[in-house]
Formats: structure tokens, C-alpha cells, sequence
């Protein structure tokens, strides 16, 4: 090969580079590209990676919910009647919230999601009220359900400025925008398409189905933005048999529509594609790395990792 | 073919597939059920959770360890408390045994709170009064309460502490002298405790609800003081003396009777603890699973919410007033202090010519023998 021929060849390869990195660069496509370079086998199980266990004198108790704002993950640490936070590395950063019955206080914080502006809602099952805090932990109000309808919130999301509560006694999914105007309510009790017996979590996937954790009937309930039921999730062929789930709990959807479901009673966390086929299970009993220990919520962040709480072995597993 | 041929097969197919879609569309859809609609006994299966296990449960695990059991039954050592606490704080809506409720109160954090503390690892023989219970089990939720079931109200177990308590009783009752002959032991498998279970109206979208495989929920008003729901008289004393009878499987020391005369022992006087009268059995004074100041009463039978909303107090007030200063602390007590005492006692004997009551030193009248302010009508409120 001539000499001209390879500098051609060389210099046309720094110059695609150059050109690649720079349409990245000007065309801001790093959260792009991101996720895509970082996926080590985008269709295996997720791995898991680290725990957040918080101060070794001082625990989490009873962790009942997690989630992301920003760079932190907040963690429901009932027990504890607070919340603590975490950075990325598990550290655990600061806490707020204490027992009682006051502004700032909790009986038995739950649900936890956070808004646009990094402010942190907390749901309290026993006060019966969504508390919102800024993202350093100072109360700001409580969360203003114009018409009185919270009598036992437990599972909490806020997507798309509309914030998804479930009521556990009510056996009730409501929806609110941020300013609490009331726009749909789903369920009643019952064991029908459509009812729940204690509903303990709700998530919400890219096409605004409405996914609603029916922990007293074993199943998840599918419904579309408008609150109609579209399918059951239980474990079985096409959700119609008996359930395989037992007690389940926290649920949550990744990027490509995988439904993700707490298995609390049987220590696990089932994984379906989009169309409801099992691909795989998560933890298993126990106190390993990768074990549950009465697992109970489950948070998925933009990057497809799950955080999900460990209740008896105090800690928040991540798995990505 | 002519087109007509063509047109004719074509509308049959679309009968036909109309009527397949009707059928697959009425083709029944069948939800989910764990349990049988039936229960052992013939009636209604109202509980569906515990035992009934499913053809492909994995609950076995939650707390028995198939080659690493710390005991015969191959149970696990820790973890119980907070196994049953992931349904039973609360997070199914019903059943949440950290609200009060007939039982009292479990993990309150509350002042004057004192609790059958099951998840700290006491032993089952530290029970106070615990003279003959010499168990060596670490005292649990399933210490009194059958996870897997039980003929029981409540899933109360059959056998505590290694013993069956529950027994046949004939009871005579002349005046004020109470006899009570032990029968017979009732058979394993046999109902030896019914509580007056009536279903919960807070809980009546539920209890209403069809399709549930029957499942109701109830709220218990405690043992039964005289028959109701077609229960016979001996049945009501059965089901009372057994109460007390399964509290002193471990406090054994403190089931007491008058049959032997005042001094049940020959050394000490006593409260009777099993007797069929009112006020003289355990839970006629001490809830089963624990007390703090928002449960215990006054002798007019006021909670502090009651002082809050009847007299105006403040929570600061009531808590004060409520408070309870008993050096061995307040003893899962469903009365303030000695205020169980006072409820019964004062009531009935009002004590003449005493300092302090509204008419002394006159003592004439009867009527006007009440200490200022004092109200004893919470007596009622003692089974």
C-alpha cells in the first residue's frame, strides 16, 4: 500500500471521528447515546450491583419504598418514622422526618415519588396524608387532596404532573394533578376486573398504562389513561389462572415496557415483557448479596436500574 | 364459480366467525381463587390466607428451613415478627394489629405503652407469674396465634406453652358462690374460644363485595358475658373460662378461683381471674396484645380522644391526666393506673363519711357520696 494511501486512510478516520463526536457534542445527544454504550446484555437479567444500607449504628427499619430524584435515591424508612437518602454510592447523605402526627412527622411513611422540581412526596399510611418536602428534606405543605378522598395512601408515583395514589382501605387507585384536583378514580373493593383488595402500589409505563399492584387478590391490574381495565398480571398464562404471585407489592415498568412485580411472600421480583410472558425472576430468599428478604418496593430510574427495598435485611438492593 | 356461490360462502364464514366470537367472548373468565369456599367445618370459608395453602405455595419458606431449621420443626429462628408484620401493619387495609382494636395495640412507640413484646426475643417462661410454664421457646406471634389455622377464633392456638388448656366446665351458681367443675379436655380439632366476632362495618365494601370466595372481615367485641348468637349458657361459660385458662397457660401462677376459699393458694388473697362473672377474668382488665395512652380509659371509660372531644382538653392535658405512673408500668392494662379497679369497686361501694366526696361529713345521702368530678360509668365496659 503507498504511504499517501494510509494517511488518506488515517486522516479520514480521526476526520469521522472528529465529525461524530462533535454532532454528539452539538447536537447534545450524550443522554442518548448513553444508556445504549453503558448496557453490558440489554436482554439478560438485570445483575445486582450494590446495597444501600445506611449508617452502620443507624439502619433502615422496615425500608417500605424507594425512588430517585436527581442523583439521590430517598428511601421510606418506616421503621424509623423518616426518610433517609442515599447518593448513588450508597452513602447514606441525610434524613428527615420523625414519629408524630405534625407537619414533617410521619406514622407509617410509604409511597415516596418526587416531582419536576426535585420536591419529595411522601405518602403516610396511618396520618393519612401525602407530606411534600424539598429536595433537602424541609417540609413544605401537605399534599392538597381537595376533597378529603386519602384514608390510608400507600403506593405513590408521580409521572407527567399527575400524581397516582393508591388507598389502601378505600381499595382505591386515585389520580390528581399536582394542584389535587381529582381526575380519575379506579377500583372499590372487590375481587372483579376493575376492584382491589388493599392496592399497595402503582407505576406507570411510556404509554400511560396504568399499572396497579392488587396485593389481596395476587395480581396486578393493567388499565389505559383512562381508567379502563385492559389485562391482569398474576403469573399465569395470560393472567387468567391462579395466581403464582403471593402478597405482591411494589411494581414498576423499565424503557422497554418489561413489567417488573414485588413478589413480598415468595422473596422475589418476577420480570414480564410487554405482552405478559414471564422472562425471569429476581432474588430468592435470603441474606446474600443477591437475596430478598420480604421484599416490598420497587423503583426503576431513566437508566433501567431497580432499586427495590429489602425489608428484613435492611437494605435497598440495586440491581442493573 | 358464479359470484353468487362466492357471496353466500362468504356471508356463512362471517356467521360462523361471529359465532365462534361470541362464544370465546362468553367463555367465562375465571378469576383467581386460593381456597375453597368451604371450611372443615361446613361453613363459610371466611378466611382465606392462613393455612388453605395453594397446590403451589411457597409460603412453607417463610419460615421453615428445610436443612438449616433451628428447632424440630425445622423453623427459622428470626423473622416471625416481621413476616406476619408484612401484612398485619396495616398494608392490607385490614387486620392491622398496630391500630387498636378489642385486642389493644402491638409496636407503639406511645407513652405508657406496654406490650406481649414478640419481637424481642423473651422467653416464653418469662412470662410474670409463670410458675409451672417452663417452656423454653422464645415467645412469639405463634406463641398464641396458629399461623396454618386453627379451630379457634382468631387463630388463638389449640396448645400454648406445650399445654391444651381448653376444657368442658359444669358451672353452678348459687348467690354470690360459684362452682366450677372441670368435665372433660376438648378434643384437638374443637373450638375451645369463640369471641363475639360481628363483621366490621368499617369494612362493609368488603364484606359486601361478591365473588370473594366469602371473605368477611370481623371485629372482634371481645368474650362473650351472656349468650348471644345462639350460643348456650354453658357454651358462653366454656368459651369464657377457656380465655383465661389459655392467658395462664404461661402465667399459670395467676389463674386464681375462690373454689378453696379467699386465699386461692392457702397463702395469698387474689382477684379471681377465672371465674364466669363479670370482671373476673383476664381480659376483663388487660388487653391480650398490648396498651399506650391512647387506649387506656378512665373510670367513666374515657380515652384521651374522648377528653379532647368531651371536655375540650388539650392532647397535652389529656396525656397528662391519662398518663400512667405505676412503677411497673401500665401492664397491658385496659384502665389507667388502678383506675380497673376503681371502675368496678367505687361504683358499686361508694364509701361513706370520706373526705374529699361531696357531702362530707354528712352522710345521709346516698346518692351524694361521689368524689367531685368522679364519673365510674366506664364500668360497663368491663366484660
Amino acid at each position: 500500500m503507498k504511504k499517501r494511501t494510509v494517511y488518506i486512510l488515517m486522516s479520514s478516520i480521526v476526520a469521522l471521528s472528529v465529525a461524530f463526536f462533535a454532532a454528539i457534542y452539538f447536537f447534545n445527544l450524550e443522554s442518548t447515546i448513553k444508556p445504549i454504550v453503558a448496557k453490558v446484555d440489554p436482554s439478560g437479567p438485570p445483575i445486582f450491583t450494590n446495597a444501600l444500607y445506611g449508617e452502620f449504628n443507624a439502619p433502615l427499619n422496615k425500608p417500605m419504598d424507594v425512588t430517585k430524584i436527581g442523583e439521590f435515591v430517598y428511601v421510606s424508612d418506616t421503621n424509623n418514622k423518616q426518610v433517609q437518602v442515599f447518593d448513588q454510592s450508597g452513602t447514606s447523605v441525610f434524613k428527615f422526618g420523625k414519629e408524630g402526627t405534625k407537619e414533617g412527622e410521619f406514622k407509617f411513611p410509604y409511597g415516596i415519588a418526587g416531582d419536576k422540581d426535585g420536591n419529595v412526596y411522601v405518602a403516610d399510611l396511618y396520618n393519612a396524608n401525602i407530606s411534600i418536602f424539598d429536595s433537602k428534606g424541609k417540609f413544605l405543605k401537605y399534599f392538597n387532596d381537595k376533597e378529603k378522598l386519602l384514608k390510608s395512601p400507600g403506593g405513590l408515583r408521580i409521572v407527567d404532573k399527575k400524581l397516582y395514589v393508591t388507598d389502601i382501605k378505600a381499595n382505591k387507585l386515585f389520580v390528581f394533578n399536582l394542584s389535587g384536583e381529582k381526575l380519575l378514580e379506579i377500583g372499590g373493593a372487590g375481587m372483579e376486573e376493575g376492584k382491589f383488595i388493599a392496592p399497595n402500589a402503582v407505576a406507570v409505563d411510556n404509554d400511560d398504562h396504568i399499572y396497579v399492584t392488587d396485593s389481596g387478590n395476587n395480581r396486578v391490574q393493567v388499565f389505559d389513561k383512562s381508567g379502563k381495565f385492559i389485562k391482569i398480571i398474576n403469573g399465569s398464562k395470560d393472567g387468567k389462572g391462579d395466581p403464582t404471585f403471593l402478597n405482591p407489592r411494589g411494581v414498576a415498568v423499565d424503557s422497554k415496557g418489561n413489567v417488573f412485580v414485588v413478589n413480598n411472600l415468595a422473596h422475589n421480583i418476577y420480570a414480564f415483557d410487554k405482552n405478559g410472558k414471564e422472562l425471569y425472576e429476581l432474588g430468592g430468599m435470603g441474606t446474600e448479596n443477591d437475596k430478598l428478604y420480604l421484599p416490598n418496593g420497587l423503583f426503576i430510574d431513566d437508566r433501567d436500574t431497580l432499586f427495590v427495598t429489602d425489608t428484613i435485611n435492611q437494605r435497598v438492593s440495586v440491581f442493573y | 364459480m358464479s359470484k353468487l356461490k362466492i357471496s353466500v360462502s362468504a356471508l356463512f364464514m362471517l356467521i360462523l366467525l361471529s359465532m365462534f366470537g361470541a362464544l370465546a367472548s362468553a367463555e367465562e373468565v375465571k378469576l383467581p381463587s386460593n381456597v375453597g369456599t368451604v371450611d372443615n367445618f361446613g361453613d363459610n370459608n371466611t378466611h382465606r390466607t392462613h393455612g388453605n395453602f395453594q397446590n403451589n405455595t411457597n409460603s412453607c419458606a417463610n419460615c421453615h428451613s428445610t436443612h438449616n431449621g433451628e428447632d424440630e420443626y425445622l423453623l427459622m429462628k428470626s423473622g416471625e415478627y416481621e413476616l406476619c408484620m408484612s401484612c398485619h401493619d396495616g398494608t392490607m387495609g385490614f387486620y392491622n394489629v398496630k391500630a387498636a382494636s378489642e385486642a389493644g395495640v402491638m409496636g407503639s412507640h406511645e407513652e405508657s405503652a406496654s406490650m406481649h413484646n414478640v419481637d424481642s426475643d423473651l422467653a416464653v417462661s418469662a412470662a410474670p407469674g409463670a410458675l409451672n410454664n417452663k417452656s423454653t421457646a422464645v415467645f412469639e406471634c405463634s406463641s398464641c396465634h396458629n399461623p396454618h389455622g386453627s379451630a379457634n377464633d382468631r387463630l388463638l392456638n389449640e396448645t400454648v406453652a406445650g399445654k391444651q388448656y381448653g376444657n368442658n366446665y359444669n358451672v353452678t351458681i348459687v348467690g354470690y358462690a360459684e362452682t366450677i367443675t372441670k368435665l372433660n379436655q376438648v378434643p384437638t380439632g374443637t373450638k375451645a374460644i369463640k369471641l363475639n366476632l360481628v363483621e366490621d362495618p368499617a369494612y362493609a365494601a368488603i364484606n359486601s363485595a361478591t365473588g370473594l370466595s366469602g371473605l368477611k372481615i370481623y371485629k372482634s367485641n371481645g368474650i362473650y358475658n351472656k349468650p348471644a348468637d345462639g350460643l348456650t349458657q354453658a357454651q358462653v361459660y366454656d368459651y369464657k373460662l377457656n380465655y383465661s385458662e389459655f392467658c395462664a397457660s404461661c402465667h399459670d401462677d395467676y389463674l386464681k378461683n375462690r373454689e378453696n376459699g379467699p386465699r386461692a393458694d392457702g397463702v395469698h388473697y387474689t382477684h379471681t381471674t377465672n371465674s364466669t362473672k363479670q370482671g373476673r377474668s383476664c381480659v376483663a382488665c388487660h388487653y391480650a396484645h398490648g396498651t399506650d395512652i391512647t387506649t387506656l380509659r378512665d373510670t367513666a371509660g374515657n380515652t384521651i380522644a374522648d377528653l379532647q372531644t368531651k371536655k375540650g382538653w388539650t392532647e397535652v392535658q389529656a396525656k397528662a391526666y391519662m398518663k400512667d405512673v405505676s412503677k411497673k408500668g401500665s401492664s397491658l392494662k385496659r384502665f389507667t393506673n388502678m383506675a380497673v379497679c376503681w371502675a368496678c369497686h367505687q361504683s358499686t361501694h361508694q364509701i361513706a363519711n370520706t373526705p374529699g366526696t361531696t357531702n362530707y361529713p354528712n352522710t345521709t345521702d346516698a346518692s351524694k357520696y361521689f368524689v367531685p368530678g368522679g364519673d365510674y360509668s366506664g364500668k360497663n365496659l368491663i366484660k
